[in-house]
């Protein structure tokens, strides 16, 4: 009996021995972790996202919520600038692009983040973030370098081609057929065609009020497209301030002789009413009115989608997407803005384990975390193509891309009201390549047309190639260079769109003024301009 | 001796003192304590150090200012725009004033005068846009209509850079003009009635009597009115002009409140609060002197002035 008793006793204590090296092994690493609140989120805490990250990092985190919008950029500035740093979470997460580049550079110099450049180069750490390069292709974390060759937080990168050629001309597909004509592909079949419709009664109203082609030029507005999209026939119109880089100089679009014959092709145009001269002054909404006007009075216009139209009616069908143009010269691009990288993960000076810190930012780069954020739980809300039944049925969005997955409850994300609890709904990293957006299975058979147009027109843009070789990246100034170019660039910007506004209506001679439009440019400091810009790109890119 | 006579004005009058206690307040909290925050104009702002631990930087941002690209142009455009509104704003209301006190017939009067008043309490943002809605060259009132009777669109009246301070002001006025009349109203009630029975009787015509009688009776209202109006020339509404401004009229649109926004907040990198400081310290300087100036005038020539 007492040996029975012994024996048993030596087992309770070998099996509580054995539990407690268990529980040892099972010790995590707890995080605490600022987050903007999200009222579509049930549980951030038994979120399906968090449940993941916590098994495979061996974390416990911990969130606080704040109010969200600009007040949470606020607050997170205020207590990363004036607050105390034993204050500090661990990690702060921030929707995509809600944190600028200069106030993480900011934020970095009074040194209540710290630079995770270390993790970033050891392959043994950062190991779903180089896969994430490798499958983008892109080497993302070099746009988030800060000037002083630092990387201070983890990256959001979501490669779509919807956003990437945004903007695209679009064309009233009846109109064309009225006339008999055909997609036009130069400038030149473009401007007889403009000419024709201004010239012919298409809505049969008696009244001459058709209108070729139209959008609007003012300070912020979204339909300005246009001007570009004529533009790039003659030269690359560059980004929004109109900067290119050739071979690795960067450039401004406006100073090249190209400019000047584009500005004379729109120029005559604008003379012969086929571009409305209002475009020049309208805003959003009088050029949303315009469109959804009783009788269709627009041929043509340029946007990411005809989705200022109603969409209850016909004229949301209507408008056909037209490829770029080639122009005298045959030249032929896209305005082009490549998918970039934005921190969203910051680990603070208050982190006592910033490897741990790290890992959770990496395990969020990887592919599942990536589809999950935007998608959900897979299985539930999505799945692999592998994994769906039926897969036969389904084509992929765009439709030169594999299909990547499936997913169920797609309008959940932008619409609707109701909570869910699979994902972090984008808040903090995520890098999706271009495989996944463009690949994502759709049913033709249960497909609105006009959601058959639009991904019509990104396939047409995308295998079209028409973005230029080099395109200028993200700059990151320090803050001496950004005062030096901020009032530049700004009187650089609203110059150049008073005198192509006043080249375009006439109240200046393009040959005439040219030279002293130059003169002037360079008076503003265009080449200061351009000198930093040169010096920031050498530093990041090459 | 002097404490007693405080106590007795107080004892006798501290209801009035009560009633004066609010205003005081709320020109202490909003006009006087943030005069501390000037000293922004001659520091750069840090988000560290506040408005009173960043690090001086003298006169900087004001000499930046005065040798900007366009400085002239906005100067002169500020100015321009605020004395053709100043003109306006003052001869029409007192003009309408006139009208209004020589209607003898009480209901229409009060008609009147509440339709055009009732213009004065629509937003900026939302008058902009009912000017854009009207003078529309195809959808508004004055594009329809210049193509019913002439068979063609209109040019875009707001692509004219000539059309931009009249519609700017002419909307102001008729938006304005009522409420402004309002003063010189009341005013023109205080005439002594014998004094228009006396003119009558010695033959004095309507107009006469409006220019011997009304007029000299509200000159000191007028002046007054006057000099505050001088004393905001450089302050000229920022939304209006923003809101109106695009392209092709920016030559007279660009005025120092849009250029202040535009490069001060609005810029690249970062928000530059010490710059937008140093230009409305500028602007309330010129202010300043503008108002001392005018009031000096005032008092010499009308024997009226604010102090």
């Amino acid at each position: 009996m007492k040996k029975m008793i012994s024996i048993l006793l030596c087992l309770t204590l070998v099996l509580s021995c054995f539990s407690m090296t268990a529980l040892a092994a099972d010790e995590k690493t707890s995080l605490t972790v600022w987050v903007p609140e999200n009222l579509r989120i049930e549980d951030w805490k038994t979120n399906n996202m968090t449940q993941i990250l916590e098994e495979e990092g061996n974390f416990d985190l911990n969130f606080v919520t704040l109010p969200s919008g600009s007040d949470y950029v606020t607050k997170v500035n205020m207590a990363l600038t004036a607050g105390n740093v034993e204050d500090l979470p661990d990690v702060i997460l921030a929707l995509n692009g809600k944190f600028t580049d200069s106030q993480v550079w900011e934020w970095a110099q009074a040194g209540t983040i710290i630079p995770l450049t270390e993790y970033y180069n050891d392959p043994d750490v950062a190991v779903n973030i180089n896969a994430a390069i490798a499958r983008t292709g892109s080497d993302y974390p070099k746009q988030i370098t800060s000037p002083d060759g630092n990387i201070y937080g983890i990256a959001t990168l979501n490669q779509s081609y919807g956003n990437e050629y945004l903007d695209k001309m679009w064309y009233s597909k009846t109109w064309l057929a009225a006339l008999g004509a055909e997609e036009p592909q130069t400038t030149e079949e473009f401007y007889e065609l403009l000419k024709k419709v201004h010239e012919t009664d298409l809505n049969g109203d008696g009244k001459a009020d058709e209108i070729g082609l139209t959008g609007t030029f003012t300070e912020g507005s979204l339909y300005y497209g246009w001007f570009a999209y004529l533009m790039n026939a003659f030269v690359y119109a560059g980004d929004k301030q109109y900067r290119t880089v050739t071979d690795g100089t960067v450039g401004l679009a406006y100073m090249t002789d190209e400019w000047k014959e584009g500005l004379k092709y729109i120029r005559k145009m604008f003379e012969e009413g086929l571009i409305a001269s209002e475009t020049l002054t309208m805003d959003d909404e009088q050029f949303k009115a315009l469109m959804n006007s009783e009788e269709q009075v627009v041929f043509a216009m340029d946007y990411a989608a005809p989705d200022m139209l109603a969409a209850d009616g016909d004229r949301v069908t209507e408008y056909m997407y037209l490829a770029p143009l080639t122009g005298p010269e045959g030249t032929q691009y896209a305005s082009y803005t490549k998918s970039v990288a934005n921190i969203t993960f910051l680990v603070t000076a208050n982190c006592k384990d910033p490897e741990a810190a790290f890992r959770l930012g990496d395990l969020m780069s990887s592919e599942l975390m990536g589809i999950t954020q935007r998608w959900g739980t897979e299985g539930e809300e999505w799945d692999y193509i592998a994994n769906v039944e039926g897969a036969e049925n389904y084509a992929a969005s765009v439709s030169s891309f594999p299909i990547s997955i499936v997913t169920y409850h797609d309008g959940l994300f932008w619409g609707g009201s109701e909570l869910t609890n699979g994902s972090w709904r984008q808040t903090g990293p995520y890098v999706r390549q271009y495989g996944i957006a463009c690949g994502v299975g759709i049913d033709p058979s249960k497909t609105e047309p006009y959601t058959i147009i639009l991904n019509g027109a990104w396939d047409l843009y995308q295998q079209g190639n028409y973005a230029p070789a080099q395109t200028i990246p993200k700059m990151i100034y320090t803050s001496e260079e950004s005062d030096l170019i901020s009032e530049i660039q700004s009187n650089l910007r609203s110059y150049v769109k008073e005198m192509t506004a006043a080249f375009l209506i006439g109240n200046e001679d393009i040959d005439a003024g040219w030279d002293d439009f130059q003169a002037e440019l360079e008076n503003i400091g265009a080449s200061t301009y351009l000198e930093i810009q040169q010096t920031v790109y050498d530093r990041m890119y090459k | 001796m002097k404490a007693k006579r405080i106590r007795i004005a107080w004892k006798r009058d501290w209801q009035l003192y009560l009633f004066m206690l609010l205003p005081v307040a709320y020109i202490v909290i909003f006009a006087y304590v943030p005069m501390a925050g000037l000293q922004l104009a001659f520091r750069k702002y840090t988000a560290q150090g506040g408005i009173w631990g960043s690090p001086w930087i003298g006169l900087d941002n004001l000499v930046k200012f005065v040798n900007s690209y366009q400085f002239e142009r906005v100067v002169s455009n500020t100015f321009i725009l605020s004395i053709y509104g100043l003109a306006c704003m003052q001869i029409i209301p007192i003009c309408f004033a006139l009208i209004i006190n020589t209607i003898e017939k009480p209901r229409f009067k009060k008609v009147t005068q509440t339709i055009v008043n009732l213009p004065h309490f629509i937003s900026v943002v939302v008058l902009v846009g009912m000017l854009m809605q009207v003078f529309n060259s195809r959808t508004g009132i004055y594009g329809v209509l210049y193509e019913h009777f002439t068979g063609q669109y209109p040019t875009d009246l707001f692509g004219k850079l000539g059309a931009f301070r009249h519609l700017y002001i002419w909307s102001t006025v008729w938006q304005n003009f009522g409420w402004q009349s309002i003063i010189y109203i009341a005013a023109l009630a205080g005439v002594d009635t014998q004094l228009h029975e006396a003119a009558q009787i010695d033959g004095a015509s309507r107009a006469q009597r409006v220019w011997h009688v009304d007029l000299p009776h509200i000159q000191p209202t007028i002046m007054i009115l006057l000099i505050m109006g001088i004393g905001k020339i450089m302050s000229v509404g920022f939304e209006k002009a923003y809101l109106m401004q695009n392209s092709l009229n920016l030559k007279h649109s660009e005025l120092i409140s849009t250029y202040v926004y535009r490069i001060g907040l609005s810029g690249v990198g970062k928000t530059d609060f010490s710059y937008a400081t140093a230009i409305g310290l500028f602007n309330a300087v010129i202010n300043l002197v503008l108002i001392l100036g005018a009031n000096v005038l005032s008092r010499r020539i009308t024997d009226t002035s604010l102090w």
